[in-house]
C-alpha cells in the first residue's frame, strides 16, 4: 500500500511538471516569437518585461493559454462525472449532446439577437450556454432512468444532437449574415476570443466546480459496483445524480460557452487518467483528470499553430486527431472499456 | 426486551407492479440466522431487495427494534442493514481492497479518510475470507467465487446488526461453502448478528441449521419453518416437497 502510494504522489508530481512545461511552452507559441527571457520575466512576480512584449502575452497570449487549460481540466471532470453516473465508459459531454445543448443556448442568442462579440456581454453568454446544457442533460437524465442500456443512452444523446443541430441550422437560415458568421466561428472552437478579463471570471468557476465534484468523490466511488450497491452503502441517488447534474452543466456551459463545442477531450481524458494511475477511484481520478485534461488541451493548442504558419486551425480539429486514436488504443489494450 | 431488538415483519407485501408474496409477518431476533428457501421466481430476491431498502414495500411495516426501517435516510439503513446481491458487476477498476474497504464508508468522513480501527477490521476480513493474496487484483481479474467471498468480506466490515445475502454460495466450490456457513453459524453466535441468506442448498444448509423461511408461491407468503421444533415429524425436503 505504501509503495502504491507514493507511485501515486510521484505521477501526480511528474504529472505536474508536465503541465508547467506545456503551459509555458504554449504562451511561446504563436504567430510572434516570445523570447525565453521575456517569457520567464513575465511570470516571475518580481521581474518586469518590456511593455511590449508585457501586453502581448497578457491580453493576447496568456488569455489564449489559461483558457486552453481551463477547457481541458473542465471538459475531462464533467467527463468523468458522466462515465461514473451513467456507468458508461462511452460517456462525454459531446457524445451526449450537452455540448450542443449548450451551443442551442448560445445560438439563441448569437443568432436572435445579433451580439456580435462576446465582449458586450459574456454573462449572457455563459447562462445561455449553461441553461441549453442543463437542458439537454435534464432529457438524458430523465431518459436514463426508465433505461438502464448503456448503448440505448449514447443513441438518444446522438439523436439529440442531431436535433439540435437541426434547430441551430433552421435559427441560421433566418439570422443575419453576420451574426451567421460569428456564429460558425465560434463552433469551430476557438481559445482566441477570451479576454484576460473573462479568464478571471471563469478560473475561480472552474476551480470551484471541480473542486465540488472532488467532494463527491466517496459517493462517486460507491456507484462503481452499481447503483444497488451504492444505495445499500448509504448513497442517496437522487441529492448525488442532482449534484453533478448541477457540475456538469456549469462546467460543460461556461467552457462552451466561450470555446464552441470541443469534442474527445471529456471522454478520452478519464480513461488516459485510469490508464495512467491504474485506478478508478475519485479520489485519484478527479485531480488526475483535471491536470492530465489541462495538459492534452494546452498541447492540442501547441499543434494547432505548429501545423501553419499564419493564422490558426480550430482546436476542435486537433482534439479529436489527439483523442481518437487514445480511446481506441485503451479500448484495444483492455479488450474492452472500463468506468 | 429482546423483542425491542429484532427484526420484526408485520403484514408486508412485496413486489414490482403486482405484489409477488404478501401478509409476510415473521420476526427475527439478534444472534439468530435464517435460510430463505423456495423455487425459481418465488420471490426470495424481491423479498431481500424490500428489506436492504432497494425496493419500497407494497404494503405493511419492517421494523428493526424501535426504528421503521423504510422510514430511515439511506444513510442510517447502511449502518443497520448491509446486503450482498447474488451478482456483481465485474467491470469496474476497483480492486479487492477497495471493495472491502468500501465497508467503512457508512462510518468514514467526506474524504473517507479511514481509522487505525478501521482498517484493522478490513485486514481481518481480508484474512479471514483468504483474500489477503489477491487484495490488489481488480475485480475483473478474479474468478465469481472470489468475487462472492471479497463482496460478502465488505459486509462483514460494514459490522450492521442485519446481514442479508442473496445465494451467497452460489459461485463457491463445497468448501468455501462450508466455510461460509460456518463463518455466518459463527458470527450469529458470538457477534449476535441477525442474518438472513437464500440458499438452493438445501442439502447442506439443513445439516448446519434449524430456522428456514419458505417462499411458497401458492399461498404467495413466506412461513416459518423450524427444525428444532418440528423437526421430529418432517424433513426441509418434505416440506418443499409439499
Amino acid at each position: 500500500m505504501k509503495n502504491k502510494n507514493f507511485k501515486t504522489y510521484l505521477s501526480f508530481f511528474i504529472l505536474s511538471i508536465i503541465l508547467v512545461v506545456v503551459f509555458l511552452w504554449d504562451l511561446s507559441t504563436g504567430n510572434a516569437k516570445v523570447p525565453f527571457n521575456e517569457l520567464l520575466k513575465f511570470i516571475l512576480p518580481w521581474e518586469k518585461s518590456s511593455d511590449e512584449y508585457y501586453l502581448l502575452i497578457r491580453e493576447f497570449r496568456f488569455s489564449r493559454v489559461a483558457m486552453a487549460f481551463i477547457a481541458g481540466t473542465a471538459l475531462s471532470v464533467s467527463g468523468l462525472l458522466m462515465q461514473t453516473i451513467f456507468r458508461n465508459p462511452l460517456a462525454g459531454p459531446y457524445v451526449l449532446g450537452i455540448s450542443s445543448g449548450a451551443g442551442l443556448g448560445v445560438a439563441l442568442v448569437v443568432l436572435g439577437t445579433g451580439f456580435l462579440s462576446f465582449s458586450l456581454s459574456s454573462i449572457t453568454i455563459i447562462f445561455s450556454a449553461i441553461i441549453g446544457s442543463a437542458a439537454v442533460l435534464l432529457i438524458i437524465l430523465a431518459i436514463s432512468m426508465r433505461m438502464r442500456d448503456t448503448v440505448s443512452i449514447l443513441i438518444i444523446g446522438i439523436l439529440l444532437s442531431g436535433v439540435i443541430g437541426s434547430i441551430i441550422s433552421i435559427l441560421q437560415y433566418y439570422a443575419a449574415d453576420i451574426n451567421v458568421k460569428s456564429y460558425v466561428i465560434w463552433t469551430m472552437g476557438s481559445l482566441s476570443s477570451v479576454s484576460f478579463r473573462d479568464i478571471k471570471l471563469i478560473f475561480p468557476i472552474i476551480l470551484f466546480f471541480s473542486f465540488a465534484a472532488f467532494i463527491l468523490s466517496k459517493k462517486l466511488n460507491l456507484l462503481l459496483p452499481g447503483e444497488s450497491f451504492a444505495i445499500t452503502m448509504g448513497v442517496n441517488l437522487k441529492l448525488i445524480r442532482i449534484f453533478t447534474f448541477i457540475i456538469v452543466s456549469i462546467l460543460t456551459g461556461v467552457v462552451t460557452a466561450f470555446c464552441g463545442p470541443l469534442g474527445f477531450i471529456g471522454i478520452a481524458v478519464p480513461h488516459i487518467a485510469r490508464w495512467l494511475f491504474n485506478s478508478s477511484n475519485h479520489f485519484v481520478i478527479i485531480p488526475a483528470s483535471f491536470i492530465v485534461g489541462g495538459i492534452v488541451m494546452l498541447f492540442s493548442d501547441i499543434l494547432t499553430h505548429v501545423f501553419v504558419s499564419q493564422g490558426i486551425i480550430p482546436v476542435n480539429a486537433i482534439t479529436a486527431i489527439i483523442g481518437a486514436p487514445v480511446v481506441v488504443w485503451i479500448v484495444v489494450k483492455n479488450k474492452r472499456v472500463i468506468v | 426486551m429482546m423483542r425491542d431488538t429484532g427484526l420484526n415483519i408485520h403484514d408486508l407485501s412485496v413486489g414490482y407492479k403486482y405484489p409477488i408474496l404478501e401478509k409476510i409477518n415473521l420476526s427475527l431476533l439478534p444472534g439468530n440466522i435464517v435460510c430463505l428457501i423456495g423455487e425459481n421466481g418465488s420471490g426470495k430476491t424481491t423479498f431481500l431487495n424490500t428489506l436492504a431498502g432497494l425496493l419500497k414495500p407494497k404494503k405493511g411495516k419492517i421494523r428493526l427494534g424501535e426504528k421503521n426501517v423504510t422510514d430511515l435516510s439511506v444513510s442510517h439503513r447502511s449502518k443497520l442493514i448491509s446486503y450482498v446481491p447474488s451478482k456483481t458487476d465485474a467491470f469496474v477498476q476497483l480492486s479487492v481492497y477497495d471493495i472491502v474497504s468500501m465497508g467503512r464508508s457508512p462510518y468514514t468522513n467526506i474524504f473517507d479518510l479511514k481509522s487505525a480501527e478501521d482498517k484493522e477490521l478490513i485486514d481481518k476480513a481480508l484474512e479471514n475470507f483468504n483474500l489477503k493474496t489477491l487484495s490488489d487484483k481488480k475485480l475483473f481479474e478474479i474468478s465469481d467465487g472470489e468475487r462472492q467471498r471479497c463482496m460478502i468480506a465488505r459486509a462483514f466490515v460494514q459490522q450492521t446488526p442485519v446481514i442479508l445475502l442473496d445465494e451467497p454460495a452460489a459461485f463457491l466450490d463445497y468448501h468455501n461453502r462450508k466455510k461460509l456457513i460456518e463463518d455466518l453459524l459463527k458470527l450469529t453466535e458470538v457477534d449476535k448478528k441477525m442474518i438472513i441468506f437464500s440458499s438452493h442448498d438445501i442439502d447442506l444448509v439443513s445439516k448446519k441449521l434449524q430456522l428456514f423461511w419458505v417462499c411458497d408461491k401458492e399461498t404467495g407468503t413466506i412461513f416459518e419453518f423450524d427444525l428444532s421444533k418440528e423437526g421430529e415429524n418432517k424433513t426441509i425436503l418434505e416440506i418443499i416437497g409439499n
